[in-house]
């Protein structure tokens, strides 16, 4: 079930309802039936894409929440270690067969080819669960969390369960910390007017921001230019790379405030994904920036592990080099991947050496915002073009001095758009927020038949989410 | 009041005036005309053609997939039908782009009413549109339902998909507005021209400005071959019936709902088996082929419905009528067009079936 769909609509429109009336009588917190009731419906909601998912992740909850028990109850540093790696080995198990096993096969096929042996391996059955990537690393953060003692354990297996299948998180993301996450069941819910006005307004700009700008940059921008870079000169392929980098951010960013709304009509509160990261004045502030509960994620339970910045330079370089690896490839099974994460950590390391001195005045800062937008660009090259042959056509393309034929009016007002969205202050988005919650509700109707009405004529370019691949 | 029971209040506002609203809207919609937006890729104006003032019923409708929109040229069998009986009427070309059987079913009920509806209804089809897990079904069709025929869509509702479909008729009103006041509907100028002046399709024949469309649709897809050819040919049926279901469920109640619509309407069915390149028969999987033929046989042949299998002709056996490998371009959909001419004119008009 898509966010950008009526299905989704008539979802929510059919459990909210339901929900409050179950919240009424639970005062103070969650009693079982709500939870039970989130449970079903979020179990609905996921399992429309393929009910044989809800196995694995039906699984994967049982034997992470067992983990931790284990962990939780046992004072023997061996023992709690052992429960420990049982429980990462389980989910990076999971994830490997299904998102790595086909392509690591592939790829031992191709060596072998190459060294003279052709062999034959067998290939991991059925698609990439969608959504697999964040629940697994949900998990994994709980577990590791209640090894190094930093929260206290789900109350019962069914707050667990809640916490992995909350559905508006569920399938890409944010991916939710279980210590800001758990505490929530068991305290009042932000159930009140303007909670309610904010996480409606954020679904509304949310859809706006993925079906009426980042499908339509898609479309009219970057699709053209990368399924023949080859055909294109520089003002092209600059054109198209920003237009890449504002359709990923209004993508992806768009799918974060849909879900941060959904949850906060639930009374839920998820912590915000993005941070106008295309201000930043560094690789590395973008990062802190951008897909903020990834960033974070990898910051405490991979980066700070492999040393972080205390163990000297070439340790810190080394560590970010391996974390971006690592977070190129969580993205997905293929060398895009592999190449794009490496691109990003060579990146950082070469900026952290060579790169320019934070700027005080404003043309300087203006100048590090402006090589740091376009440093990001070039290396999403590797995420749009189709193989590495394609990438160098797309950047072979910014030799060639040509008049510009890439010049959609759509696309162009999109990306101007996009553009001014990202660069509007936070406190207007809130006095926006503020003043759509203040509305009367045939206010709050006709802005849901206006989006709605509009976005459903931009649903003939019906890009899914580009996220979800991952 | 809490400030708790205050929200859900408003929530729970909010939601039935939405619904009012939104029934309200499509009402209205309706009532100005407005009732068609077409949202997929190779569209047809179906709004152009709802808008149309026709003098008498159209002689031909043509429904089916992008095949049949790109392969029939609808003034060129208007003209050879006239060479025979000059009080011929119009003829109209409505393929649209993934339209399977019960797509097709409810453009027939929703859109060839009154003075749309047909003497004749020619169906295209080919082994998608009969495949009831079709990945690439067109879409909302049944969105398309006018409010007033709610009650008999609804009648049909068998999934929770189809119930979701079933909900998009009253809830299509705003954007049919939205459309019409940005005057969406003619965003494509080409597809309204083709369709008010020469019916439909994607081709015409017959003046210089119709030389000059041709030449521009096929300079626009000019690559369709290759592409077809790179991602499709090699893995067809993953692309096109990776669960390929023919004619069960909702396709069977479609076809169904087809025939007694032809006869409720005294509208004589016609189905032609659409040609496809050698290149597109030969990677078409052989059970899809024989079961697609086995269909055919079953459901068109058993119902004494006319049957055309058309083999594409002589000239259908070379690459150059094609746009790509199951699409006819304007030289191979003209030899199509005035092939079904004449077997429509060994054939007189025989009322319902």
């Amino acid at each position: 079930m898509l966010f950008a769909s009526l299905e989704f609509a008539v979802f929510l429109m059919v459990t909210w309802p339901l929900w409050r009336a179950l919240q009424a009588r639970a005062e103070g917190g969650l009693r079982t039936p709500a939870l039970l009731y989130l449970l079903v419906i979020s179990a609905f909601f996921y399992g429309c894409w393929r009910p044989w998912y809800l196995l694995l992740i039906g699984a994967s909850t049982i034997i992470q929440y067992g983990v931790g028990q284990g962990i939780v109850r046992s004072e023997d540093p061996a023992r709690r270690r052992a429960y420990l790696i049982a429980g990462l080995v389980a989910d990076l198990a999971l994830l490997g067969a299904f998102k790595y096993g086909n392509f690591l096969m592939e790829n031992a096929e191709a060596v072998a080819a190459a060294l003279g042996q052709p062999l034959r391996l067998p290939r991991v059955p059925g698609e990439l669960p969608v959504g697999i990537s964040f629940y697994t690393f949900q998990t994994l953060s709980y577990i590791i969390d209640l090894y190094r003692r930093r929260m206290e354990p789900a109350r019962s297996l069914l707050d667990f369960a809640v916490y992995v299948i909350f559905f508006p998180q569920l399938v890409a993301g944010p991916i939710v910390r279980a210590a800001d996450f758990l505490p929530q069941l068991h305290r009042r819910l932000q159930m009140g007017l303007a909670p309610l006005g904010r996480g409606l307004g954020l679904i509304l700009i949310g859809l706006i921001k993925k079906m009426a700008l980042a499908d339509v940059l898609h479309a009219t921008i970057v699709e053209p230019f990368f399924s023949a870079p080859e055909q294109h000169g520089a003002p092209d392929a600059l054109l198209a790379l920003w237009a890449a980098n504002f359709q990923v951010y209004c993508d992806f960013s768009g799918y974060s405030d849909v879900a941060i709304g959904a949850a906060l009509l639930f009374g839920f509160e998820l912590a915000p994904n993005f941070d106008r990261p295309f201000w930043s004045r560094s690789p590395m502030e973008h990062w802190r920036r951008w897909h903020i509960s990834l960033s974070t994620w990898l910051k405490d339970y991979l980066y700070i592990e492999l040393g972080g910045s205390r163990q000297g330079p070439a340790r810190t370089d080394l560590a970010l080099v391996i974390t971006f690896f690592l977070g190129g490839v969580w993205h997905g099974a293929g060398w895009r991947f592999v190449l794009w994460g490496l691109y990003n950590g060579v990146l950082l390391v070469l900026w952290r050496r060579f790169g320019p001195k934070p700027a005080t005045s404003l043309p300087g800062r203006l100048l590090l915002t402006l090589a740091t937008f376009h440093v990001i660009c070039l290396g999403l090259v590797f995420l749009h073009a189709d193989g590495l042959s394609a990438a160098l056509d797309a950047w072979g393309a910014f030799g060639r001095i040509e008049a510009p034929k890439l010049l959609p009016t759509g696309g162009l007002v999109a990306l101007g758009v996009a553009i001014a969205l990202h660069a509007s202050p936070i406190r207007l988005k809130q006095w926006i927020l503020e003043c759509f919650s203040e509305m009367p509700a045939w206010g709050w109707a006709l802005a849901i038949l206006l989006v709605g009405g509009a976005l459903s004529l931009f649903a003939q370019l019906s890009v899914p989410f580009f996220y979800f691949q991952f | 009041m809490s400030e708790a029971a205050a929200a859900t209040r408003k929530g729970l506002l909010t939601l039935l005036l939405t619904a009012a609203l939104s029934v309200g809207l499509t009402a209205l919609s309706d009532g100005l005309g407005w009732r068609w937006v077409e949202p997929v890729i190779w569209p047809t104006d179906l709004l152009s053609f709802s808008q149309l003032k026709l003098r008498a019923p159209p002689e031909l409708v043509i429904l089916g997939s992008s095949r049949a929109s790109m392969g029939f040229v609808p003034g060129l069998i208007e003209g050879c039908l006239r060479e025979a009986d000059p009080a011929a009427g119009e003829v109209f070309n409505l393929g649209r782009a993934y339209a399977s059987l019960p797509e097709l079913e409810a453009l027939a009920r929703g859109i060839l009413v009154e003075d749309k509806r047909p003497k004749r209804l020619l169906l295209a089809l080919d082994f998608e549109a009969i495949d009831a897990n079709n990945p690439r079904a067109a879409g909302s069709m049944h969105g398309r339902w006018g409010l007033d025929q709610l009650g008999f869509a609804a009648g049909r509702i068998d999934s929770g998909a189809a119930l979701v479909d079933w909900l998009r008729a009253p809830t299509r009103g705003p954007a049919a507005l939205i459309a019409a006041a940005a005057d969406r509907h003619e965003q494509d100028p080409r597809l309204g021209w083709i369709m008010r002046e020469h019916g439909g399709g994607q081709w015409c024949s017959g003046t210089a400005d119709c030389e000059a469309q041709n030449l521009d649709f096929k300079r626009a897809i000019a690559d369709r071959w290759e592409r077809v050819e790179k991602f499709i040919l090699p893995r067809l049926r993953a692309e096109q019936a990776p669960d390929w279901a023919p004619g069960v469920g909702r396709v069977e109640v479609a076809w169904a709902g087809l025939r007694a619509w032809s006869m409720e309407n005294n509208v004589e069915l016609l189905v032609v088996q659409m040609p496809v390149s050698a290149e597109w028969a030969a990677a078409t999987p052989p059970d899809i082929a024989q079961g697609y033929a086995q269909w055919l046989d079953e459901n068109v042949v058993a119902h004494n419905i006319p049957l055309w299998r058309d083999e594409g002709g002589r000239a259908g056996k070379t690459r150059r009528s094609w746009a790509d490998p199951d699409h006819l371009n304007d030289a191979g959909a003209a030899s199509l067009s005035k092939r079904v001419c004449r077997e429509l004119l060994l054939r007189p008009t025989a009322g319902g079936r």
